[in-house]
């Protein structure tokens, strides 16, 4: 018998995409998580070279606990926001990583190179996203990890209630408050 | 409002904007979110294509058969495919319809009397071409090629004459002449034109026109001798 949690859970998975059952539906499901899992970490660490290796590393370490992955428990982007999550955090604190890293100018070359035909708006928007990543790091852990959850990874706020283990009206708390601090950073700036 | 229920309105808004839709809010904030939302942070294409050979050694080498063709476009194609199914079978069907609606009967007679008018013009030149036209030519290159062998010789000395129209021309001048004896008898005399003339010492058929040795009327008048026509 279903139980409400597991048509829940059903019916989240139906919504994000397949629930996994074979190697296909796995390698569907950790290339359409690539970019949002590049975009958390990205949000959470201001270098693009170590948000790619991060995220490589997270997705081998999902590869190899996937068969502790439960359907009926959690849907599959929170379960992989968690293991994302934590893989971050370990990082950060083993590496000590909290001061400000800054985007090399050779990086932005290559970003420009590879965008819009509009170079102007390119750089507009460039220099905003540098602005934005910036007060970023200024948010503490927790805001910043909403922030990075919401919009990077693209979780409700429900979805992260519980991967955080907080309520979700909490959630939507932090998020407000996140937001505010981040646009007065940019009005600083 | 206040702050609860702002913040319930912003999540609700920043829902909608995450989902692709407009919200529905004008919350200041929103356009903090809005750039959060926006923002282009994609991994390199070296990264990319990384991460795409990592896949490969897990899962095997189809299994990225699913990101070539996105779903839009595989949902295109599909659609493309019903629509020129559909097509096909409405036009078989119009045309089958089509067909259904003519007459049997009268195709038959309508297609036969057509093939009976353009037979006889396609079928009747062969017979009259060849039956007209390949004795004629026949004739004209055996009179060219005498009289071109009658050319050659005729400047030739009569008495060394020995030539293969010798004999055609004077049986033909012969016959010439009979007949223009059976014409005019007057004078009475029969000359043999086989024989030379003696005063002259030239077989007067190849002669070119001259007084002594006249041979008569089929002798052409010109200096070349060319035979007649």
């Amino acid at each position: 018998m279903k139980t409400r949690r597991d048509v829940h859970f059903r019916f989240t998975n139906a919504i994000e995409g397949i629930v996994p059952e074979s190697r296909l539906d796995f390698a569907k499901l950790f290339w359409e998580h690539y970019q949002r899992v590049y975009r958390y970490i990205r949000f959470r660490i201001n270098d693009e070279v170590v948000a790619e290796d991060l995220t490589s590393e997270v997705f081998e370490r999902a590869f190899r606990y996937r068969d502790s992955y439960d359907p009926t428990r959690s849907a599959f982007s929170t379960w992989l926001g968690r293991l994302t999550q934590n893989w971050v955090s370990n990082y950060l604190t083993h590496q000590q990583f909290r001061h400000r890293h800054e985007m090399p100018l050779d990086r932005d070359s290559e970003h420009l190179a590879s965008g819009d035909s509009m170079l102007e708006d390119t750089i507009i928007h460039q220099e905003d996203m540098e602005t934005m990543l910036a007060c970023l790091e200024q948010l503490g852990e927790r805001d910043r990890q909403v922030v990075a959850l919401r919009f990077g990874s693209n979780l409700r706020n429900k979805q992260i209630a519980e991967l955080m283990g907080l309520q979700e009206n909490l959630v939507g708390v932090i998020l407000f408050r996140a937001l505010e601090r981040l646009r007065a950073c940019q009005d600083k700036s | 409002m206040n702050e609860q229920d702002r913040i319930n309105r912003l999540s609700e808004a920043i829902d909608r904007l995450m989902d692709g839709k407009r919200p529905l809010s004008n919350d200041p904030l929103l356009k903090v979110a809005r750039q959060l939302a926006h923002m282009k942070l994609q991994p390199r294409p070296t990264a990319h294509e990384k991460f795409e050979h990592q896949l490969t050694q897990w899962f095997g080498t189809n299994v990225l058969h699913f990101r070539r063709v996105p779903i839009i476009q595989r949902s295109l194609a599909a659609l493309t495919l019903l629509a020129a199914v559909g097509a096909s079978i409405a036009l078989l069907a119009t045309l089958t319809r089509i067909a259904s609606t003519l007459p049997v009967a009268s195709v038959s007679p309508e297609i036969t009397p057509t093939l009976a008018i353009l037979s006889p013009p396609l079928s009747s030149p062969t017979p009259t071409k060849f039956s007209v036209v390949t004795p004629t030519a026949t004739a004209i290159v055996r009179t060219i090629s005498t009289q071109a062998a009658c050319a050659t010789y005729s400047t030739i000395p009569t008495d060394e004459l020995d030539h293969p129209c010798e004999n055609e021309v004077t049986d033909k001048v012969v016959d010439d002449r009979d007949k223009a004896d059976m014409n005019d008898n007057s004078t009475g005399e029969m000359t043999n034109l086989n024989q030379p003339d003696i005063q002259n010492g030239q077989v007067g058929t190849n002669q070119p026109d001259n007084q002594n040795g006249q041979v008569g009327t089929s002798q052409p008048d010109n200096q070349n001798g060319q035979g007649q026509n």
